[in-house]
């Protein structure tokens, strides 16, 4: 009998064996605590301010051959002075070569301001550019500084000006550059048969329109700028004043933070406005409206100074050889307007580009979290120096993020502007100096709060021309993380996985 | 109840059958163990190490892919590559620095944590690449190994090519993560695991019904015999078992009912012989009695008549003397006789025989004659194969009638030496002739009494030829005689003379 349960017990045990090797659960070997690769120590470093990067950025320049039949295109590594564009710098240099490269036209051109905003390059130039021997050396300058700034990355168009005015081109706007050209003789001849086809349209009913690309300039839906915006403009028989009227009127592309200008049901008394030219020799453009213009702008909330603003830089920053616009109601013009409660004057209701080219805004896109805990891109509208400072599009991006109602930060109290002490940008790396108070108001997050928060951070600043990557500090020292689990002592790239677009 | 309940559980635990019923139990566990534990460990090499070499090459090219954009920071040129790749290859891209901080995650989950697995560390250490399987469970954590060869409990088996990423100056400048998802794989396993699972139950049936038939072939017919035995010993000798087929079990049945035949008729021997030696002893007994008690209750009685009385009960306690002593010899016979053998003159034996008896066959009228053609030597005993050839002579004198003959020869018919017994007398019915040798059968049992026959004389003659490895053999005609062949093995001397 024990025989008997002796085997069967064996028999249990060989079965339980050999049927465990195949059927029973291995126990899984846990990975054993690794080491991870600590950095080296670094010393404090306590950023205060902004200091953006001066280091050199290679630009290709494009020269115009003095025959005008095609450009020469020179690498320069071009060095920039604090608070310098890169389109602003690329124009200098080029200027500066040119001069010394004893290109007639460039010699003693000087650029009056750059304006880099929305992807758009103004350039005003003195009125030195006007010393040329014959139109076709204006345009080679002009199109020398649309080549040049067309090959920078971001630039979509170029409106050059001299002094602030739009240069005419046989009797023709040149209108904004948004492809490089390869031969100025081939575009000079293309204005003069453009100019052939606008006097042949003048006869006829249907005739095929001239289409040039100019800037228009609409006020922001916040903040008190006025944004540029690229778009066409087809002129046929009425001519391009009362075509870039229209397109004025028709209000920004849908998806911008630009508002409308001009109310709907808004008409000109004169449909078909013209530049006068003044006894003084300036040449103006009137545009007069019906008295219901107040009634609508009462209606709409629209301020006086957006809509004078945004059709004097739109005009004068087109239409050719126009040195300023007077915009009237029932053929009164306007003379006064306010704007930020400061009275501005137009002495005989003459409105000048340089009037309002001060108010000329840009658009940053600042990365925001909506509910779901993605981040969404936005655009606001800041000033030109905002757009391209990392300070301030931080301190932006914290005002939008506490304002905001469905996309905001995930800690919206608690912190300011000022949280920001410091941000240096070298090597392609922005070096973000937070506060003490901005690292205890993480202390609350969780990690996907903490993830966003950094990430919009990141995300807004690679936006940038030249950054690739930031690095946060905490009252200048190298902190590990905010909330425990984004490490900070490594320069962090933008998370393009995180973001959803919105609206 | 429970007791016989118990008791056949006890027997059936017992029993052949359940011995080789467990048996083939563990053998098919055993087999299918084995082959099915070999089978999916080839099978799961075979997937994994496939995995394993398809995600080396894509984490191959994409870290070669990535060295001069994580130079250059591009990260959304990797981001969407890595989406690219992830999305075709149903798998996951992370980038790492130097530090092991996420900065590319094509499920966006880890960006800015920093990640390590002991392949990660191993790249840092300057490997290459390195491989390794996870469990990653539902919190998706890398901190616990898959064995290759767990097949269950494994909820999200991945597996991770960690892959540096370099400079063109060969400096290491981050990993490249590649994690695939290789649950479909380790699920396949799980499948033909079930499948070799379900088949080894699906055989271990199968093989027990086939097993619970043979092995109902197999001990029915030990049953049967089993029955019969158990039948035998309880005194039934007519107990038989069905033979069926041609095998060992069928032999084994015929060995059975050919040995319970034997017993039987060796009882229905023995029944018959007490019943004659019974009837043998008790004729004279009687006969004893009658004439005894008519000597003791007749009187007075004439003395003459009394001694032929006394004369008579004196001839019967000779033949009950003669039976008792034949009876004893034949009981010695049957335990085993000691044998005194030499070699001897068979021819002179019988001569010598013939000359003994030819008084008697001279007083009966008998012609009684002796041929020896040639000296033959047999090993024997001379006293018992003396008494064989007396007895034979003597039987062939009493039953033939006056006037009759007797020849007796002696002949070698090869290796054997031949006596023949020849008598012209009344003969043996054939019916009985297959019957002479038996003890207490008579042909003519009054006569055969008249004779002074005990009925045990054939039987003892019998015994002691073939005590001596001889034959007898008896051909008669029923009213012409009888012929007894006696067949003797000679001597070895002889023989090779």
């Amino acid at each position: 009998m024990y025989r008997h349960v002796r085997l069967s017990v064996l028999f249990v045990l060989v079965a339980a064996l050999l049927g465990g090797c195949v059927l029973a659960p291995r126990e899984p070997e846990t990975v054993t605590e690794i080491r991870l690769p600590e950095p080296s120590e670094e010393p404090e470093n306590m950023i205060l301010g902004e200091k953006l990067s001066s280091a050199p950025r290679e630009v290709t320049l494009y020269f115009a051959a003095q025959d005008g039949t095609g450009f020469s295109a020179v690498n320069r590594s071009i060095p920039r002075d604090a608070g310098q564009s890169l389109p602003q710098a690329a124009v200098e240099t080029l200027l500066d070569s040119g001069a010394e490269r004893n290109i007639r036209f460039m010699a003693d051109t000087q650029m009056l301001a750059c304006e880099y905003a929305c992807g758009t390059v103004t350039v005003n130039l003195s009125i030195d550019a006007r010393n040329v021997q014959n139109p076709q050396e204006l345009l080679a300058l002009q199109t020398s500084i649309g080549n040049t700034l067309l090959d920078i990355d971001g630039v979509n168009g170029v409106n050059v000006l001299v002094g602030n005015i739009s240069e005419s081109h046989c009797q023709m706007p040149l209108g904004v550059q948004t492809e490089p050209v390869t031969s100025v003789a081939a575009a000079y001849a293309q204005l003069q048969a453009n100019r052939e086809r606008m006097l042949q349209a003048d006869g006829a009913e249907q005739a095929e329109p001239v289409v040039r690309t100019a800037l228009l300039y609409f006020p922001s839906e916040t903040g008190d700028w006025l944004i540029p915006e690229l778009r066409t403009v087809s002129a046929g028989k009425a001519g391009f004043a009362a075509a870039l009227f229209d397109v004025l009127r028709n209000g920004p592309k849908p998806g911008t933070c630009a508002a409308v200008s001009i109310p709907e049901g808004v008409e000109l008394l004169e449909p078909s406005p013209a530049i006068q030219t003044l006894s003084s020799g300036e040449r103006v453009l009137d545009l007069n409206f019906s008295s219901t213009l107040v009634t609508y702008m009462a209606l709409s909330g629209l301020e006086v100074w957006k809509l004078v603003g945004s059709v004097a830089l739109t005009m004068c920053s087109f239409l050719p050889d126009l040195d300023a616009v007077r915009i009237m109601v029932d053929s009164e013009p306007i003379t006064v307007c306010e704007r930020n409660q400061i009275l501005m004057e137009f002495s005989e209701g003459m409105i000048y580009r340089r009037d309002f080219s001060g108010c000329i805004g840009s658009t940053a896109t600042l990365f925001l979290v909506n509910s779901e805990g993605m981040l969404q891109p936005v655009q606001r509208a800041v000033s030109m120096h905002s757009a391209l400072s990392p300070r301030s599009l931080l301190a932006e991006l914290i005002l939008a993020g506490s304002a905001g109602d469905d996309l905001r930060l995930p800690i919206s109290e608690g912190i300011q502007p000022v949280d920001i002490l410091g941000v240096q940008t070298s090597g392609g790396t922005a070096r973000v100096n937070l506060s003490g108070n901005f690292y205890r108001c993480c202390q609350i997050l969780n990690a996907r709060e903490e993830r966003s928060l950094i990430y919009t951070m990141v995300n807004t600043l690679c936006q940038l021309d030249g950054i690739r990557g930031v690095r946060f500090y905490v009252e200048g020292q190298a902190a590990e993380t905010l909330a425990g689990g984004i490490y900070l002592k490594s320069v962090l790239l933008p998370n393009p996985g995180i973001v959803v677009q919105g609206r | 109840m429970a007791t016989i309940s118990l008791t056949r559980i006890k027997a059936f635990i017992h029993s052949i059958r359940w011995k080789i019923t467990i048996a083939y139990l563990l053998i098919i566990v055993v087999a299918f163990c084995v082959i099915g534990f070999s089978l999916i460990q080839l099978v799961g090499e075979y997937l994994f190490n496939q995995r394993t070499r398809d995600d080396q090459r894509i984490a191959e090219s994409l870290a070669e892919e990535f060295s001069g954009l994580l130079a250059s920071s591009d990260v959304m040129s990797m981001y969407d590559v890595a989406l690219q790749t992830a999305r075709a290859e149903q798998s996951r891209v992370l980038v790492l620095d130097r530090l092991c901080t996420v900065q590319v995650d094509t499920n966006s989950q880890l960006n800015g944590q920093r990640f390590i697995t002991s392949e990660i560390s191993s790249v840092l250490e300057g490997s290459e690449g390195d491989y390794g399987f996870y469990d990653v469970g539902n919190a998706n954590a890398y901190w616990l190994r898959a064995a290759l060869n767990a097949f269950s409990g494994v909820n999200a088996m991945t597996g991770l090519y960690a892959r540096s990423i370099r400079n063109a100056s060969g400096g290491l400048m981050g990993v490249l993560v590649y994690i695939s998802q290789v649950q479909e794989i380790y699920e396949s396993l799980r499948e033909i695991q079930l499948k070799i699972l379900a088949w080894m139950a699906i055989v271990a049936l199968a093989v027990l019904m086939v097993n619970a038939l043979m092995l109902r072939t197999i001990t029915r017919p030990i049953g049967e015999l089993n029955d019969g035995i158990a039948r035998m010993s309880q005194g039934d000798l007519s107990a038989r078992v069905s033979v069926r087929g041609k095998n060992e079990f069928a032999s084994l049945a015929k060995a059975f009912n050919s040995m319970s035949e034997r017993l039987e008729q060796l009882d229905n021997s023995r029944s018959q012989f007490v019943s004659n030696a019974s009837h043998e002893l008790k004729t004279p007994l009687s006969t004893i009695k009658i004439l005894i008690e008519t000597l003791l209750y007749q009187d007075p009685m004439d003395t003459g008549m009394a001694k032929e009385f006394l004369t008579d009960v004196n001839k019967e306690i000779d033949r009950l003397n003669r039976i008792v002593s034949d009876l004893l010899t034949l009981v010695s016979i049957d335990s085993g006789m000691k044998m005194n053998l030499t070699d001897l003159d068979i021819g002179a034996l019988l001569q010598e025989q013939v000359r003994r008896l030819t008084p008697l066959a001279r007083e009966n009228g008998i012609e009684l004659d002796c041929t020896v053609k040639e000296p033959l030597e047999v090993n024997g005993d001379a006293l018992k194969l003396q008494q064989v050839v007396y007895n034979i002579i003597d039987n062939a004198i009493k039953y033939t009638p006056r006037g009759g003959e007797v020849h007796c020869s002696l002949a070698r018919a090869g290796r054997k030496a031949v006596i023949k017994v020849s008598d012209t007398g009344v003969g043996i019915p054939e019916a009985d002739l297959p019957h002479i040798f038996d003890r207490f059968y008579r042909v003519d049992k009054a006569r055969s009494r008249e004779t002074g026959g005990t009925g045990l004389g054939l039987s003892i003659v019998k015994q002691f030829v073939l005590l001596h490895g001889g034959t007898i053999e008896a051909a008669s005609t029923a009213g012409k005689g009888t012929t007894f062949t006696i067949e003797l093995p000679l001597a070895a001397k002889k023989q090779e003379g």
